[in-house]
């Protein structure tokens, strides 16, 4: 039994001193670092001043800052309105018989494996190119003069362009998720409500919607975690100084890590402790959202 | 009759394949349009007449060598690689004891896997780069690979422990009859037999390495370390100042490519990783 106990023992070993080296021991020092000043990232602890709640009293007075919380806030409400209806149109068209299911399932997801510094590229620098790009080409074709010569890339159009692009990129996956939820329902609802003569939108409404609250429940907690924590994409469509793309990690890189200069973030010295405090307030932030998910959509009993 | 009715319900579902459609001609249309520009010039991407002048390898040999594209290529390699060795070699064996046995603390050690999973990355960067900065290893490839082994452990160990915990019973006790140590049953028996779990979880930690774009900004953000995700955004910045456009087509398809190719062959093993987690095949 005693050799038993040592077997277990021994097999837990790597992953305990992986969760405590790099999650447990981490996350305890970016919170108490939060409370301090220091210059470099690479300072030592006696190196720090404590500061009290200096660092976050000063990041909510620092409008950058402000603008980027709004920004992580907009992609999390309207992005995640817009990604997961597309989702589950597409979930909803995937499931309701069609042939190739498979296949179409495949192609919506490819864009999540293709990594985000060439889809970003494929984007900007195609797409949205405003001599030859996809969007010129075929608005011209189309005749819609207006549309063709929008500047997709311009600064103030940035975000939008940027949320575009997100959508393409991470719809494929709430799909996958969305559809093994649906398929998970007993076809049987869906025979009784065809013979009844419900269409597909009211299968939608009244089965398919009610049957997946803990789908969605994943869906959400897992938007969540993307939209706050929010980094590529918003570093690999700011081509401009003005940071109309800035989220809330991008500004704690900048600020900690970044070329002061070409960003604008700060100007004065570094202050990792202010990066640090934006670490926190990016989890409280998760973590709160979580919490009212949890309850507002409760497991009840199906 | 049955065709009938069948082929009258493909026809309502016609406003469903109609917009998968649209989703598949921009996909096909935008990376052909890629590849192709990837092999014109760049003055024949400006005036929309690519591949006139057939096809320019050259915009490849020089994204691989001037601007060191091989280089990345073979960082990303090494990183993806050793990635997925680290983290089954030490990940696997605790999902197969959390996934088989009961033990003290055993739903302690569950939920903080569980809760790590929800920890971002950046609660955890800025201690983790000091740490590197003080024992000195921030200059080489240990560090990203260290970090992304141990980074990715909490996830391996979830997703492994629901297939080892679906194999039979019987298994360990035939293999304790004929006394083989726990080691020995673990190595020789149960371990092979996960091996569409292990095999999911290598093509899914592989794909996520070789994109992996944040670690390797603030871990890797030198010529020497950079992987291809890092990597191409560098070349995208000095050829948009050198006007290279086509050499930036050239390397945005030399960073698709490969995932691109692995999802072709695999993708049903990706998909059952996304979805089900433990779902057996």
């Amino acid at each position: 039994m005693r050799k038993r106990k040592a077997f277990i023992f021994w097999f837990l070993v790597p992953t305990l001193v992986c969760l405590i080296v790099f999650y447990v021991y981490p996350t305890f020092r970016t919170v108490s670092m939060s409370f301090f000043s220091a210059a470099f990232v690479t300072d030592d602890a006696s190196a720090w001043t404590y500061v009290g709640s200096a660092n976050y009293i000063n990041l909510f007075r620092t409008s950058l800052f402000r603008v980027s919380l709004v920004n992580a806030m907009k992609i999390w409400l309207l992005e995640g309105a817009v990604v997961i209806l597309i989702a589950l149109l597409f979930s909803v068209i995937l499931t309701s018989g069609i042939v190739g299911k498979s296949f179409w399932r495949s192609m919506l997801y490819l864009p999540n494996v293709i990594s985000a510094a060439a889809l970003s590229a494929m984007w900007i620098h195609y797409v949205f190119n405003n001599q030859y790009g996809l969007f010129r080409t075929m608005f011209m074709t189309l005749g819609w003069k207006s549309l063709a010569q929008f500047q997709w890339t311009a600064s103030e159009n940035m975000f939008v362009s940027m949320m575009i692009a997100y959508t393409y990129a991470s719809v494929g996956y709430y799909v996958l998720i969305l559809t093994a939820g649906i398929d998970s329902i007993a076809s049987d609802y869906y025979d009784v409500a065809e013979i009844e003569g419900a269409g597909m939108f009211k299968k939608t409404i009244h089965i398919t919607v009610p049957f997946l609250k803990p789908v969605f429940k994943r869906v959400i907690i897992l938007w969540t975690a993307g939209a706050i924590g929010f980094f590529t994409y918003s570093k690999l469509f700011t081509l401009y100084p003005e940071l109309s793309t800035i989220t809330p990690v991008v500004y704690m890189y900048t600020a900690v890590f970044g070329q002061q200069s070409a960003s604008g973030v700060g100007g004065a010295a570094l202050n990792v402790g202010g990066g640090a405090a934006v670490g926190v307030i990016v989890m409280i932030i998760v973590l709160l959202v979580n919490t009212i998910i949890n309850r507002l959509l409760k497991d009840d009993l199906a | 009759m049955k065709s009938k009715t069948h082929f009258k319900k493909q026809l309502r579902l016609s406003p469903g394949y109609l917009l998968l459609a649209l989703w598949l001609i921009f996909t096909i249309y935008t990376v052909g349009w890629i590849v192709c520009a990837s092999f014109s010039t760049t003055k024949e991407i400006f005036t929309n007449g690519i591949l006139r002048t057939g096809f320019h390898w050259d915009n490849y040999t020089r994204v691989l060598e001037k601007h060191k594209m091989s280089y990345y290529l073979i960082n990303s390699l090494i990183y993806s690689v050793c990635t997925c060795a680290g983290v089954v070699l030490l990940g696997a064996p605790a999902a197969y004891v959390l996934g088989r046995f009961h033990f003290r603390f055993k739903n302690a050690v569950i939920n903080a896997i569980v809760i790590t999973l929800s920890i971002p990355y950046m609660m955890v960067v800025l201690p983790l780069f000091k740490v590197a900065a003080s024992i000195d290893i921030l200059g080489s490839r240990i560090t990203l690979i260290t970090l992304y082994i141990g980074l990715n452990i909490p996830f391996t160990v979830f997703f492994l422990s629901g297939y080892f915990s679906s194999l039979p019973s019987a298994l360990e006790e035939a293999a304790e009859i004929d006394g083989a140590g726990p080691v020995r049953t673990y190595w020789n028996i149960m371990f092979p037999l996960v091996q569409p779990g292990i095999m999911t979880l290598i093509i899914f930690q592989f794909i996520s390495t070789w994109n992996e774009y944040f670690i390797a900004l603030i871990f890797g953000n030198s010529t020497q370390l950079r992987p291809i995700s890092t990597g191409l955004q560098t070349i995208i910045q000095s050829m948009k100042y050198s006007g290279d456009w086509a050499g930036l087509f050239a390397g945005v398809v030399v960073v698709f490519v490969p995932t691109v190719i692995l999802y072709v062959f695999l993708s049903n093993r990706i998909i059952i990783g996304v979805t089900g987690g433990a779902i057996k095949e």
